[in-house]
């Protein structure tokens, strides 16, 4: 946009969209960045954020044990429910924990009222002792992955609207960033360090070019994953307003769908073979009979089974499926393979053909490849990691570039000697938002151990009804203060300070969790119980982070203020109508 | 090979792939021939014209991709590849900015390290 009205070239006008589309979204974007990269690890989230599931790691206990513990359970305490499953430790998960479907009670069911729906219970058990674990509430990594997306505490659809937005933005700033910063590919390895605005430039290149893949696939597919908001149309007009003919398609199942009503059924139910039915003994349940199952999808897969659905337990026609942890295709959105055996006439299990599956087409492969990358459902521990780490590159990015906007203002701020509103609004949002995220996520851990397990009676029940909420009430109450702050205090100051304290806090948690019942770092580690010593290591991570950019900040703060043009400036000026942002805010 | 030893494998050869990607390149090269101890691979590449240099790059990322592919299905493999590339670009980078003249060194272990790796798996 040129105030002359001459004609602009691709590239400036790529720059100028580049410039306010991504400082517009941007805050948005490090909170989606960084809220997403941790709901990499929701469920070890969800675990180090329970302390009390920590005394009672299963991974190390006998199969047969933790079968036996968990039909024992099952059996006593919910012999009438429909359905049963049993979750066997994983990696991501060292717990030992079973649900059940308790059917809803017909007295429950107000007349012409919506249908009661059943309601799954979920308990941990103690793999030794066969006692529930009651843990603290708390949402866990649930919020984060949740704010991610969906934000917090405004209607759903609108706050994934604005996601969808900032998304777009995203998107195009990606496609206008590569075509504004041309040298990208001949200065690939390029980092200029103590240049001033060359280095930001350099920063913020090297972070989005390096993992520009990432940023493309993780963009579009957030936007495929949201796509019936963006683009509803199709439903109703190729398949004529049939929403369920549409979705059965979009899964896959155009050939299956007509026989199945329900599309999020994960395999047919439909007996095969006719030969079930008439008997007269229920099979007995226990570690005896359901071991070999589990012994012969080990085999199949080459792949450690880790939830065992039993439906119509303690009948005739009882139906085991044994699902694997999860699947490593991204065709196929890394779900999960399962094997499915039904009670046989002889007391034994009989292996269930596998339900007409229908090969994913390409456009629902692409569609999967794409989302499942997002989810990222399919990965293991080691490639979980690099999803996380690509993830903080991308906030990382976004970081950069938000500062290189305030870098770049800087000279002329020096030499007209003053700091027009605008310029210090981004500084403050800067410092407040991205610092302060950091600070708050920090806090949230911290709040789930300090915060009372007891709410009921505590003094802060008035400002939060739930523990769960005082959590989250916290956390962004600690967002606020940091932007206050960040209002309160002079540009670097706000960073070197609000970073400082967020390094504090993350390093202090692996001793805090110790400290207030988790399992300690090596203890976790030589229990295997990897879910819990995973976030320990991120918060070392996040303090690593939080450390290097303090070290950065306090390394090339007198040089930036030194440079010649601004001693210059500062010169020009009379010293007490310099703000005192200018000299400060050179980061 | 389990994924962490693919993955560790993978990422020693791509980093050694950058490095000599920087051999081809006309901002990096002289970082690449920057290095006063004998390095095999600026012996092996002296001679080699940047178009070459280059290519074997190229063919070395390819590689890295190949030893991914051992382990994961294509479309993961990709993935996991494109982030092992994300992380040793970013390490190429900060080696020739901090340390140039250890970058071919550095190279030189990796590319070791990783062919070690790979080969142990494949016997």
């Amino acid at each position: 946009m040129r105030v002359d009205a001459k004609p602009e070239g691709l590239r400036q006008a790529m720059s100028w969209l580049h410039t306010w589309s991504a400082l517009v979204l941007g805050w948005l974007l490090f909170a989606v960045f960084v809220t997403g990269s941790l709901s990499f690890f929701r469920t070890e989230i969800d675990e180090w954020m329970r302390p009390e599931l920590h005394a009672a790691p299963a991974a190390a206990v006998p199969q047969a044990q933790l079968l036996d513990t968990a039909l024992t359970y099952l059996q006593s305490q919910a012999p009438d429910a429909p359905n049963w499953t049993i979750a066997l430790p994983t990696p991501r998960q060292s717990t030992l924990s079973v649900s059940w479907r308790k059917p809803a009670e017909p007295s429950a069911q107000a007349p012409g009222g919506p249908p009661v729906r059943p309601v799954t219970i979920t308990r941990h058990l103690d793999p030794h002792s066969g006692q529930v674990i009651t843990a603290r509430e708390t949402r866990g990594g649930g919020f984060l992955y949740r704010f991610h997306f969906e934000l917090y505490g405004m209607p759903r659809i609108w706050a994934r609207w604005i996601v969808i937005v900032a998304t777009a933005a995203m998107l195009v700033a990606i496609v206008s960033g590569v075509i504004t910063h041309k040298k990208i590919f001949s200065d690939f390895f390029t980092f200029r360090p103590k240049k001033g605005q060359r280095s930001w430039l350099d920063a913020h290149n090297a972070s989005a070019v390096l993992s520009l893949p990432f940023h493309f696939v993780i963009t579009l597919s957030g936007l495929l994953l949201l796509m019936n908001m963006v683009l509803p149309w199709t439903p109703q007009y190729v398949y004529e307003g049939d929403g369920s003919r549409f979705n059965a398609e979009l899964r896959g199942q155009n050939n299956a769908a007509q026989q199945q009503p329900s599309p999020s059924q994960r395999s047919p139910r439909t007996e095969r073979g006719g030969a079930a039915g008439a008997r007269a003994e229920p099979v007995a349940l226990s570690a005896a009979t359901i071991a070999p199952l589990l012994e012969h999808a080990r085999k199949t897969w080459g792949q450690e089974p880790v939830r065992i659905s039993i439906d119509a337990p303690a009948s005739t026609r009882t139906r085991i499926e044994v699902r694997e942890g999860g699947g490593e295709h991204l065709s196929e959105r890394g779900n999960a393979r399962s094997l499915s055996w039904r009670s046989g006439a002889d007391g034994q299990f009989i292996v269930q053909p596998a339900g007409d599956v229908a090969a994913p087409s390409a456009v629902r492969s692409t569609y999967n490849i794409l989302t499942g990358t997002h989810l990222g459902r399919f990965a293991q521990p080691a490639v979980r990691w690099l999803l996380f780490v690509a993830g903080l590159t991308g906030a990382l990015m976004v970081a950069s570039g938000m500062v290189l906007w305030v870098v770049k203002r800087l000279p002329q701020r020096i030499k007209t000697g003053q700091t027009p509103r605008g310029h210090r609004l981004v500084e403050v949002l800067n410092a407040g938002t991205m610092a302060g995220l950091l600070l708050a996520v920090a806090g949230y851990w911290w709040l789930n151990r300090l915060l009372p397990v007891q709410w009921e009676g505590a003094a802060l029940k008035a400002f939060a009804p739930t523990r769960v909420e005082g959590e989250i009430y916290g956390f962004f109450a600690l967002w606020l203060v940091a932007l206050v702050y960040a209002a309160w205090r002079t540009h670097r100051r706000a960073w070197l300070e609000l970073m400082t304290t967020a390094a504090v806090l993350f390093a202090l948690l692996p001793l805090l969790n110790a400290a207030s019942g988790g399992a300690a770092l090596p203890a976790s580690i030589a229990q295997g119980q990897w879910a819990v010593a995973f976030v320990d290591v991120m918060a070392c991570v996040f303090a690593a982070v939080c450390v290097a950019v303090v070290w950065w900040l306090r390394r090339t703060a007198p040089k930036t203020v030194q440079s010649k043009s601004q001693v210059a400036a500062l010169k020009a000026q009379p010293s007490s109508e310099v703000p005192p942002i200018v000299q400060e805010s050179a980061v | 090979m389990n994924a962490v030893f693919t993955m560790l494998s993978s990422l020693c050869v791509t980093l050694a792939a950058c490095a000599v990607v920087s051999a081809g390149m006309e901002r990096h090269r002289e970082d690449f021939f920057s290095s006063t101890r004998f390095t095999l691979l600026t012996w092996a590449l002296k001679r080699c014209s940047p178009r070459v240099a280059l290519g074997v790059g190229w063919v070395m990322l390819g590689v890295s991709w190949l030893l991914c592919a051992q382990h994961w299905a294509a479309a993961l493999a990709t993935l996991v590849w494109l982030g092992l590339l994300t992380l040793a670009a970013s390490a190429q980078g900060l080696l020739w900015t901090y340390a140039p003249r250890q970058g071919t060194v550095v190279a030189d272990a990796a590319l070791s390290v990783g062919a070690g790796l790979a080969l142990a798996a494949f016997l």
